[in-house]
């Protein structure tokens, strides 16, 4: 697990987003059935089954980039973390986003407060966990990719460091893939002190299972299938 | 029935009885002991110095366990082999486990090996206390200064007590009343001495008594061992120690006992290095002071209150707390300043009631600083006072014609005087006891009590972090043996952190007791160990501002060219003086000198140069009660040998860094490149080496103070154990702030919060009681809309800082409230701050901290009500409102905002980048703002990854025109992030389902500033009673409001819609998509029940907008 990387990661904080990141990529890969499930062995983390993947270049490939990333957050250059499954055909079919535009790590957290993320953290993960409810399943054997979106200028610097530092032997390259076709489905947020970011899936549109919003009638048709987790009180 | 056979079989000897075999062992092991002593002592010499004494060894010792049996038996005393809480009287041992110390709860006295040696070396019986390895007492309780009074001997005064003998023991006698307590003593004596020495003993307990009698007013005599030496006639002590005894030692019954009585009130550090010093004075006296000794007491018995004291014998007040509800965590700390017949309870931690008060009171530096302060207001004073004419002339020219001497030979020029009293707060101190002129003496807050918290190693590695801290900070330097040296030589005294390692500063020491190595700001401890016979005194706050205002008066009715430094120092700018008076420097000097001492009593050092340095220098080599003309010719040779740490602005790092360049005097410094000295330390530091170096010197005197910051800073007793306590304690020093800013008739905008935070490795304990410890110092600023010196506004915004820093307040060791940026308080009362201070202060809205949940269903119609005022013209009565500065910023604004070159989107500074900006826009700015702008892109830069336009909607021509007033004012860039927002008025019927960001309005009519504590780079605030719709609010919170805002009315209000989507896109732009898709989805719920076609409507443009909305932010539509 990433926390394992802990010698690299000072700040508490850091360690623990990305830690989280670790474990979502995992359960995702593990949901969407992108690899057999023989590869995933079963974990715990904040009291919440996980399922971990155990192939080693796999793991070494999230590793890689989580440690990108880190450099990004702790500058705060980071604004997304994206992990896009792609059908077989190579079409984007799911973006799994954590957006984390509003995380700002300078400050240090209180052991309180860090206790309250880890708290929200599990309740995202759980969320997340239980996505599919709200997405439908994507065909099995889908590659992933995970996607990072920072400003130019801190792409260029990662690049010029790159060269020197046999960490970046991992090449980033820029991503083309844009694509409006789609729908945003939030999952969960956490807000704790100055770490405040959310999770939303953004769905490639299916004809079947997406709402149109001009017409109105289909939303009331709609209603009572999408709806089900707001209590009837409402 | 089987206790029936046993009895049967075993006869009656005592073993059978609980511990029977036990007994009978130690009993024979005894008799085994005393056979072998008797045998012992045929063979080899004995003597009695133990007799009475019975020992126990416990674990290894040297000398071991046999060799402390054999010297017990030779020496009359008690082995025993078994430890027995009624016969042993004292268990030796270097060592004991804290679980055996706690079984034998302090009944034997617990003592060194190394007792028995000496005592068996000084064949007598030396005083065990020394020896002591633990004492009853807890550790953290202050020990009193109480002359070693027992049945031993003290290991150094032996000899004293025996030449004291007669005389003593004669005066006793010839005073009944005295007699009669000497034998009430006698009975009760234990004392193995009963013959010659006994009279010596009872006397010295009698003193004792008498001492600890005479606080409670008896009219005792209180002659003491010292009387001898000195006899001086005042009333009070200067050491007046007041000391509680914590609780426990309440509940001990062993207080009564009179042997921890005096073992309690022992101390051995002063105590002792004073014996020793006044005993080797004693030993250079002749017989004559002896004689004194008897007579003095029987002439003054009847009422001897007035003779008495001496400085090493305090008098001792021994109070017990009546409450002991609360006790700080370090019980009882050693009293902090002596208060003669105060109460003192114990001391207090921040965040408790008027700690700052007691800290204020109490506090070394904050006198010293205030008085530097208050003087340079006395100064300013004065100059606004003044009538013109300068009473001191006129002596001074009659001085001048007195003394013959005329001003030839002065060409004039421009000289400045350096003028410093000579070790200041000691030579105010002697004046009160002129008994002490020719000894060393130091000023210091400590009586010599051992450092309660004396844990040698947490000390250890307090000592270890500063050093690697201050290698840290050398960083890269090669030399670090200077360094270490230096720094070895201010922590080697450390010591075994037992004896003499206090850690008081010295505040001020004379000259006798430099000339052995002492420096001011040492620490008592290092100081003791340097000087043993130093004399400290306490300090006399209000005979420093005494000499301080007579210092000044004195100058100050010769000119008002005066900059204040100090307390006791100043500069002059005697120019004109000189050459009006015509006389010549080093006479003026004379003449300064002979006044200040001749009024004060106190001396003065002059220096005099052509500039300010030069003037300190030429102080700094007349020194001690001299004076020096530092003529320009000689400046370049006399600065040579100056050491650079002399110069003003070398702190201990730069001097460090200099040294790692090999620079370590001016000569050096001189030799070393400009070039050079700039690439170390920056073009300005750089600069200013370089020529102090020369002697030069550009300051000009600053003449009239202007005070740029009022601060309340704190950085001792900081233990916060609750967040409230941490609040009230930013509340006292605010209100502190206040104070001293209605003090200056200031006020301030920026607020700054200064802490030290305990570094993460440090001990828990600081090796000074209470005392910050190694500490990682964070300072956050905010800066308000309007001036202030509103304790309640500094304090909120203090607090938030704190918040905002996110760190345990727990380990706060140090914190601070600054107020800079400050203006006179004249405006105060203008329409701004009237406003401002009216039920809406600068609210700090919707900081994320702040819900709001309830609120909600009571109101029905919680938005329809307000109206709104948006006039596209400004509002006459609102600019006539507004102060005079405000308003010209408004009107300069206004007019800015009408070029569309003002763009659109340039209110979301951080949006863009410095090249997107027109810089004609930027030339047209006051330079504040643009300075503001600038700083905005820059800071904006780093986020610039997200450059999408938010709103199109924004971009439309009507906006531009409010854009720029929405400018961010003074916004700190970096640490905090808040900005204020000015709210502008915007006409009535502006087309409401415009999405309507960052301008909001109430009613009134007024501008309002709002504080907002923004995230992101662009969050948009709500007035609190605007809205019950908050972004931080809870999903829970929100549906309920939802609900019933569509039940509520058939046909929803316009106003209502568009606060929705308002709130809508706030959530956006906070990165909410849960909340709205969660408010989306109950809207929709709740208008399909509702089955209203207008809901519908105006449901279908919710989402329409929406969606827009978070495709433009996220390029895709939400679902929901």
């Amino acid at each position: 697990m990433f926390q394992n990387n802990k010698t690299s990661t000072s700040d508490p904080c850091t360690g623990r987003l990305l830690e989280f990141f670790e474990i979502c990529i995992n359960q995702l890969l593990y949901l969407n059935k992108s690899y057999p499930n023989g590869v995933f062995t079963k974990k715990q983390k904040y009291g919440v089954p996980i399922n971990s993947c155990d192939h080693p270049l796999l793991r070494d490939y999230v590793k890689k980039c989580l440690l990108t990333a880190q450099d990004l957050l702790k500058n705060g250059e980071l604004s997304k973390l994206v992990v896009v499954f792609i059908s077989q055909d190579g079409k984007p079919l799911r973006r799994i986003c954590f957006d984390l535009e509003r995380v700002q790590l300078q400050a240090a957290m209180c052991k309180d407060n860090l206790t309250r993320l880890e708290l929200q953290l599990r309740d995202a993960l759980l969320r997340l966990s239980v996505c599919d409810r709200q997405l439908p399943p994507i065909p099995e054997g889908c590659t992933f990719k995970i996607l990072l979106e920072t400003s130019e200028d801190s792409y260029l610097k990662m690049c010029q460091s790159c060269s020197t530092k046999d960490q970046y032997e991992f090449l980033w390259v820029q991503s083309k893939e844009r694509s409006h076709e789609n729908y945003l489905v939030p999952i969960s947020s956490v807000e704790c002190a100055n770490c405040d970011f959310q999770i939303f899936a953004q769905e490639e549109k299916k004809d079947s299972d997406m709402l149109s919003t001009s017409d109105f009638t289909n939303i009331e048709a709609g209603g009572s299938t999408v709806l089900s987790d707001v209590s009837e009180e409402y | 029935m089987r206790r029936a056979k046993r009895e049967d079989k075993f006869p009656e000897n005592g073993f059978e009885q609980w511990g029977g075999y036990m007994n009978a062992k130690k009993a024979k092991l005894e008799e085994q002991f005393k056979a072998g002593a008797s045998k012992e002592s045929h063979l080899q010499t004995t003597s009695k110095i133990f007799s009475g004494i019975s020992v126990y060894v416990n674990g290894y010792t040297i000398p071991t366990a046999d060799e402390i049996k054999m010297a017990m038996m030779l020496h009359g005393g008690q082995f025993h082999q078994y430890y027995s809480a009624s016969k042993t009287r004292f268990i030796i041992a270097s060592n004991l486990a804290d679980a055996k110390l706690k079984k034998i709860k302090g009944q034997p006295k617990v003592v060194k090996p190394q007792w028995i040696a000496d005592c068996v070396a000084a064949e007598k019986l030396l005083d065990f206390r020394p020896y002591l390895l633990y004492s009853n007492q807890s550790k953290t309780q202050p020990k009193i200064q109480f002359p070693q009074v027992s049945e031993f001997e003290s290991p150094v005064n032996s000899h004293r007590y025996k030449k004291l003998e007669i005389s003593i023991g004669q005066t006793l006698t010839s005073t009944p009343k005295v007699g009669r307590k000497r034998a009430a003593l006698d009975t009760t004596d234990k004392s193995p001495f009963n013959d010659s020495t006994a009279s010596a003993i009872s006397a010295e307990e009698e003193k004792v008594m008498l001492e600890s009698d005479d606080s409670k007013s008896s009219s005792s005599s209180d002659f003491n061992l010292f009387s001898e030496l000195k006899l001086n006639k005042k009333k009070t002590s200067p050491f007046e120690v007041v000391t509680n005894f914590p609780d426990d030692e309440e509940k001990d019954p062993s207080v009564s006992n009179e042997e921890s009585d005096f073992e309690d009130l022992l101390d051995c550090t002063l105590v002792a290095e004073e014996l020793r010093a006044a005993e080797q004075a004693a030993l250079k006296k002749t017989e004559l002071p002896l004689k004194e000794t008897v007579t003095l007491p029987k002439k003054e018995t009847p009422t001897p209150k007035e003779d008495n004291i001496f400085i090493s014998t305090p008098k001792v007040e021994v109070k017990i707390p009546q409450s002991t509800a609360a006790k700080p965590k370090e019980t009882a700390p050693p009293p902090k300043e002596p208060e003669p017949q105060s109460k003192k309870a114990p001391m207090k931690r921040a965040g408790e009631e008027n700690f700052l008060s007691e800290f204020y009171s109490n506090s070394r530096l904050h006198h010293i600083s205030t008085m530097g302060t208050a003087f340079k207001a006395y100064v300013n004073d004065l100059r606004r006072n003044h009538s013109g004419d300068f009473p001191g002339r006129q002596k001074l020219l009659q001085w001048k014609r007195e003394a013959g001497i005329d001003g030839h030979g002065w060409s004039g020029g421009v000289v400045v005087m350096h003028i410093d009293m000579d070790c200041f707060f000691v030579s105010v101190g002697l004046r009160a006891h002129p008994e002490l002129r020719g000894q060393p003496v130091a000023v210091t807050h400590a009586k010599g009590n051992p450092p309660p918290t004396a844990n040698s190693s947490s000390r250890e590695a307090e000592f270890q972090m500063y050093r690697k801290r201050m290698q840290n900070k050398a960083g890269t330097s090669k030399s670090t043996e200077h360094f270490a040296e230096a720094l070895e030589k201010r922590l080697s005294w450390r010591g075994d952190g037992g004896e003499a390692s206090s850690m008081s500063e010295i505040a001020s020491c004379n000259y006798e007791a430099r000339a052995a190595g002492l420096r001011n700001g040492m620490f008592l401890g290092e100081a003791l160990r340097l000087c043993p016979n130093l004399k400290t005194i306490a300090y006399d706050f209000d005979a420093y501002k005494e000499v301080s205002t007579a210092l000044y008066d004195t100058l100050a009715s010769l000119t008002l060219d005066i900059e204040a430094v100090s307390c006791d120092e100043m500069f002059v700018d005697c120019t004109r003086l000189l050459a009006e008076t015509d006389t010549r420097p080093l006479d003026f000097a004379t003449f300064v000198r002979a006044e200040i001492k001749k009024i004060t009593g106190c001396p003065a050092s002059t220096g005099f140069g052509a500039n300010m340095l030069q003037a300190r220098m030429a102080t700094k080599k007349a020194k001690p009660d001299g004076q020096f003309h530092l003529l320009p010719e000689d400046v370049v040779e006399f600065v040579k040998n100056i050491k650079v740490s002399d110069l003003p602005g070398v702190g201990r790092n730069v001097a460090y860094r200099l040294q790692a360049i090999g620079v370590q005097t001016c000569n050096d410094l001189q030799k070393t490149s400009l070039a050079l000295l700039q690439e170390h330390f920056g073009a300005k530091v750089g600069l200013s080496l370089h020529k102090h170096s020369r002697g030069e010197d550009d300051r000009k005197l600053e003449l009239e103070h202007v005070r740029k910051s009022v601060s309340a800073e704190v950085n001792y007793g900081v233990r916060f154990s609750n967040l409230a306590e941490c609040r009230r304690f930013v509340e006292e020093l605010s209100a502190e702030v206040q104070r001293r800013l209605e003090a200056a008739e200031k006020q301030g905008r920026c607020v700054t919060l200064k802490l030290m935070v305990k570094a993460k490795d440090a001990p828990e304990r600081t090796a000074k009681f209470m005392g910050h410890g190694v500490c990682d110092s964070f300072s956050r600023s905010v800066t308000l809309p309007a001036e202030t010196s509103d304790a309640k506004i500094i304090a909120r915004e203090a607090m938030k800082l704190v918040d905002l820093l996110g760190i345990n307040f727990s380990l706060f060791r140090g914190m601070g409230v600054q107020m800079s940026k400050l203006s006179d308080k004249k405006k105060a009362d203008t329409g701004m701050s009237r406003f401002l201070q009216k039920g809406k202060p600068p609210s700090s809205v919707a900081s994320t901290s702040r819900a709001e949940p309830k609120a909600s269903t009571s109101r029905a119609e919680p938005v329809a009500s307000t109206s709104r005022a948006e006039p596209e013209v400004l509002d006459e009565a609102v600019l006539a409102e507004l102060p005079e500065d405000i308003r010209q910023e408004v009107l300069r604004e206004y007019k800015l905002a009408r070029p569309p070159s003002a763009s659109s989107s340039k209110s979301f500074a951080a949006e863009l980048t410095m090249s997107q900006v027109d810089p004609s826009f930027l030339e047209a700015l006051p330079d504040d703002l643009k300075r503001e702008v600038v700083a905005e892109l820059q800071a904006s830069k780093t986020r610039r990854g997200d450059s999408k336009l938010l709103f199109p909607a924004l971009t439309s021509p009507r906006k531009s025109k409010v854009s720029p007033k929405k400018k961010k004012r003074g916004r700190p860039i970096g640490g905090a992030k808040r900005k204020p927002i000015i709210k502008v008025p915007r006409r009535e019927n502006s087309p409401p389902a415009k999405p309507e960001v960052q301008t909001k309005f109430t009613h009134q009519k007024y501008f309002t500033i709002s504080w907002s504590q923004v995230v992101p780079e662009v969050k948009v605030e709500e007035e609190k009673d605007e809205g019950p719709l908050q972004v931080s609010m809870k999903v829970e919170d929100l549906l309920p409001l939802i609900k019933e805002w569509v039940k509520s009315s058939a046909e929803p209000v316009e106003q209502d819609t568009e606060l929705m989507i308002q709130f809508l896109e706030k959530l956006l732009l906070s990165g909410k998509v849960d909340k709205i898709a969660a408010v989306l989805r109950t809207l929709k719920l709740n208008v399909t029940r509702k089955g209203s076609a207008a809901w519908r409507g105006i449901f279908e443009g919710l989402i329409e907008k929406t969606q827009h909305l978070v495709f433009n932010r996220y390029g895709s539509k939400l679902m929901f």
